[in-house]
C-alpha cells in the first residue's frame, strides 16, 4: 500500500511557552482509517489542523500522496484533501444543495460555475450521504445531525481522496453519531477514502478505526490496532483513569471504573 | 462514480427548484418594479407635482416646456444620483455583512463614514475655497480610515472580529476629531450638517457623471467577487478548505466594498442605513446566495435611497429635509420590526 499522508517531525507552539505538538511523526496507508485520540489539550486537533493546512507547522514536513504541501496551491491542496470541522453554524440561510455545490469549487476555473458534470458530482455526494431528500431544505431547518450530512455532503462534493475529521460527532445525539460513523464507514470502504479522524469517544474510535494514534502533551504515546492498544495500562498513562476490557466479537471495549489518583507534587 | 446518475429528480424534487427559480425571478422582478415606481415616485412630486403624462411626455420628448425642465433637469438627475448611490451602499454592506459574518456590519464598521467625514468636514470648515475638491477628498478618506483599520487589525491575517475592534476604535479617533473640528468651529457648523446627515439636495448631472463610472466598475468587480463572498460565508475554515485564499479574498471584498461606499458618500454625503438595512431585509426575504442576493439587494438600495428622497423632499415643503435623516427616522422602527417578527417561509 501507498502512503497517503506524511508527516514528519511537526512542530507547533507559541513563543515562551511549551510546544503544543513537538516530534510528531504519523504515517497513513491510502485507505486506511486512523484514529487520533488523547486527553484535552494534548495536541490532537492541533494536528488535524497542521494535516489541514489550516495551520502551519514550525518544523517538519507533511507530504500528501508524495508531494510536499506546502508547495501545493491551496486549490490543489483540496482537490485531494479535505476536513469537516467541529461546529460550523453561522445562520446560513442557503439550501443543503447550495452548500454543496460550493463544494465543487476547488475542480472550477476561476470564472466557471457549477455546472453539468459537476452538478452529477453533487448528486452523488447527496446520495452518498443520504441527502437527497433534504437537498432543497434550507440549512436553518436543519437538525445538528442533518446539517453535520449536508456539510459532509459538501467535503464529498470536493471528491477528495483523503477526509480529515475533527471530533465530528460531539454535538450529535448517539443515534446520529453511530449514523454518521457508518456513513464514514462506507466512504472508507466503498470509495476507498483515507480518513483521518479525532476523536473522544474511545470505544467509537475502537470500533471504527483500522489503528489508533495515542497523544499526550503534544507527543504520539502509544499507536497500533485497537486490540493492540486497549490495556488497562493504555488507559492509566494515557488518560489517568482504570479501566476494565471487554471483547465484543472481538472488538475491544472499555469500561471506566474510576480516575488514578494523581500524583501532587507541584 | 457519479456519471451514470445525471437525472434521477423526483417531481417533488423538480417542484422545488422550479420554486426556488420563481422565487429567485420574482424577487428580481419585483425589485426592479418598485424601483419603476419609486423613480416615477421620484419625478412626479417635489414643490410642483406632476401629472404621469407630463412626465412621460417630458421624459421622451425635448420641448422647452416647465415639466420638461423639471423632469430632465431637476428631477431625472437627483434620482439617478441617488439610485447609483443607494446601489453602491447596499452592495457595499452586502458584501460586508458577508466577509464579516455580522449582520450588522455596514459600510461605516471599516471607518467609510468616519474617514470620510473628517475630510469631507476638513474641508468645508478649513479650506472652504477648495469645496471642488471635496468629493475627492471625502473618497479618499474613505478609502484611508479602510486601509489604516485593514493594516491595524492585521496579526498573521485579517481575522472578522479583530477587524471590527480596529473599526471600532479608528471610528471613534475619526469621530472626535471630526467633532472637535466643529466645536472650534461652531459658526460654520451649519455648512456642515446637511451633507453629515447625507443629502441629495441639489445633486444634478455632474453628479450622476462624477458617480456613473464609479458605480460600473465597482459593479463589474462585484460580478467577480461573488464567488469568493459565497465561500467566505462558509466561515475562513471552510472557505480556506475549498481552496479559497481566505486572507486576498476579504481584502479584495473590503477594497472594493471601501470603493463603493466611498464613492457615495463623497457624492451624497454620509447617508446611512441603506448600507445595514437593505441587505440585512433581502437576506432575510430571500437568503444568503449572492448570485441573486447582491443583485435584489443593489437594486433594493437604489430604490429605497430615491423614494427616501422624494418624500424627504416633498412631504415637508417648503423644507427639504436631508434624506439621511428621513432614512434613519422610518428605516429604524421597520428594522426592528423586522427583526422581531422574522420571516417565515
Amino acid at each position: 500500500m501507498s502512503s497517503a499522508l506524511t508527516a514528519v517531525q511537526l512542530k507547533y507552539g507559541y513563543e515562551r511557552s511549551a510546544a503544543i505538538v513537538k516530534d510528531f511523526d504519523l504515517q497513513v496507508e491510502t485507505g486506511e482509517w486512523l484514529g487520533i485520540v488523547g486527553p484535552n489539550g494534548s495536541g490532537k486537533s492541533t494536528v488535524l489542523r497542521m494535516l489541514a493546512r489550516l495551520a502551519s507547522p514550525q518544523q517538519g514536513s507533511i507530504d500528501i500522496e508524495g508531494r510536499n504541501l506546502a508547495d501545493l496551491s491551496a486549490k490543489s491542496a483540496a482537490q485531494v484533501m479535505t476536513m469537516l470541522t467541529q461546529h460550523q453554524d453561522y445562520g446560513l440561510d442557503i439550501t443543503v444543495r447550495d452548500l454543496v455545490r460550493r463544494g465543487r469549487n476547488p475542480h472550477l476555473k476561476w470564472y466557471e460555475e457549477c455546472r453539468w458534470k459537476h452538478e452529477d458530482v453533487v448528486d452523488w455526494a447527496l446520495r452518498a450521504t443520504h441527502m437527497e431528500q433534504l437537498q432543497h431544505r434550507s440549512l436553518l431547518a436543519l437538525s445538528g445531525g442533518e446539517r453535520q450530512r449536508a456539510w459532509l455532503a459538501m467535503c464529498m462534493a470536493q471528491s477528495p481522496r483523503i477526509l480529515l475529521l475533527d471530533e465530528p460527532t460531539t454535538y450529535l445525539d448517539i443515534a446520529h453519531q453511530l449514523e454518521l460513523m457508518e456513513l464514514i464507514r462506507s466512504l472508507n470502504r466503498d470509495q476507498g477514502i483515507t480518513v483521518v479522524m479525532v476523536l473522544h469517544d474511545l470505544n467509537q474510535a475502537a470500533r471504527y478505526c483500522d489503528r489508533i494514534v495515542a497523544m499526550k502533551q503534544g507527543e504520539v504515546v502509544r499507536s497500533g490496532t485497537p486490540v493492540e492498544l486497549f490495556e488497562t495500562d493504555f488507559f492509566r498513562e494515557v488518560f489517568g483513569i482504570e479501566a476494565k476490557i471487554h471483547l465484543d466479537n472481538g472488538i475491544p471495549v472499555y469500561l471506566p471504573h474510576g480516575v488514578v489518583s494523581r500524583q501532587h507534587n507541584g | 462514480m457519479a456519471a451514470t446518475t445525471a437525472s434521477t429528480s423526483t417531481p417533488r424534487e423538480q417542484q422545488a427548484v422550479l420554486a426556488k427559480g420563481v422565487r429567485n425571478f420574482s424577487a428580481v422582478l419585483v425589485s426592479l418594479l418598485l424601483l419603476l415606481a419609486a423613480s416615477l415616485y421620484g419625478f412626479m412630486s417635489g414643490a410642483i407635482s406632476l401629472p404621469v403624462h407630463d412626465v412621460w411626455t417630458s421624459l421622451f420628448q425635448a420641448s422647452d416646456s416647465e415639466a420638461r425642465q423639471i423632469v430632465w433637469n431637476l428631477r431625472l438627475p437627483r434620482v439617478l444620483t441617488g439610485m447609483l448611490a443607494g446601489m453602491c451602499l447596499a452592495i457595499s454592506g452586502a458584501f460586508l455583512q458577508g466577509v464579516f459574518r455580522n449582520p450588522l456590519a455596514d459600510p461605516g464598521i471599516i471607518g467609510v463614514s468616519s474617514g470620510g467625514g473628517l475630510a469631507a468636514v476638513t474641508i468645508m470648515i478649513l479650506f472652504p475655497e477648495h469645496i471642488a475638491y471635496l468629493p475627492i477628498a471625502a473618497f479618499l478618506g474613505a478609502l484611508g480610515a479602510a486601509i489604516v483599520v485593514y493594516v491595524l487589525s492585521w496579526k498573521g491575517g485579517a481575522s472578522p472580529v479583530r477587524l471590527i475592534l480596529a473599526g471600532v476604535a479608528v471610528n471613534s479617533l475619526l469621530g472626535a476629531a471630526m467633532t472637535a473640528l466643529m466645536i472650534l468651529n461652531s459658526e460654520k457648523v451649519q455648512s456642515v450638517l446637511p451633507w453629515m446627515s447625507g443629502s441629495l439636495n441639489g445633486r444634478s448631472w455632474p453628479h450622476f457623471d462624477t458617480l456613473l463610472p464609479y458605480t460600473i466598475i465597482g459593479v463589474i468587480a462585484s460580478f467577480f467577487l461573488m464567488k469568493t463572498a459565497n465561500l467566505l460565508v462558509l466561515g475562513d475554515d471552510a472557505a480556506k478548505l475549498l481552496g479559497s485564499r481566505v486572507e486576498l479574498g476579504r481584502l479584495l471584498i473590503i477594497l472594493l466594498s471601501t470603493f463603493l461606499a466611498g464613492a457615495a458618500i463623497s457624492i451624497v454625503g454620509m447617508v446611512g442605513f441603506v448600507g445595514l438595512v437593505v441587505p440585512h431585509m433581502v437576506r432575510l426575504l430571500i437568503g444568503n446566495d449572492y448570485r441573486i442576493f447582491l443583485p435584489v439587494s443593489a437594486i433594493g438600495g437604489g430604490t429605497l435611497v430615491i423614494a427616501a428622497d422624494t418624500a424627504a423632499r416633498s412631504w415637508f415643503d417648503p423644507i427639504e429635509f436631508p434624506v439621511g435623516i428621513l432614512l434613519a427616522l422610518l428605516g429604524a422602527p421597520f428594522f426592528l420590526y423586522l427583526l422581531r417578527k422574522g420571516v417565515k417561509r
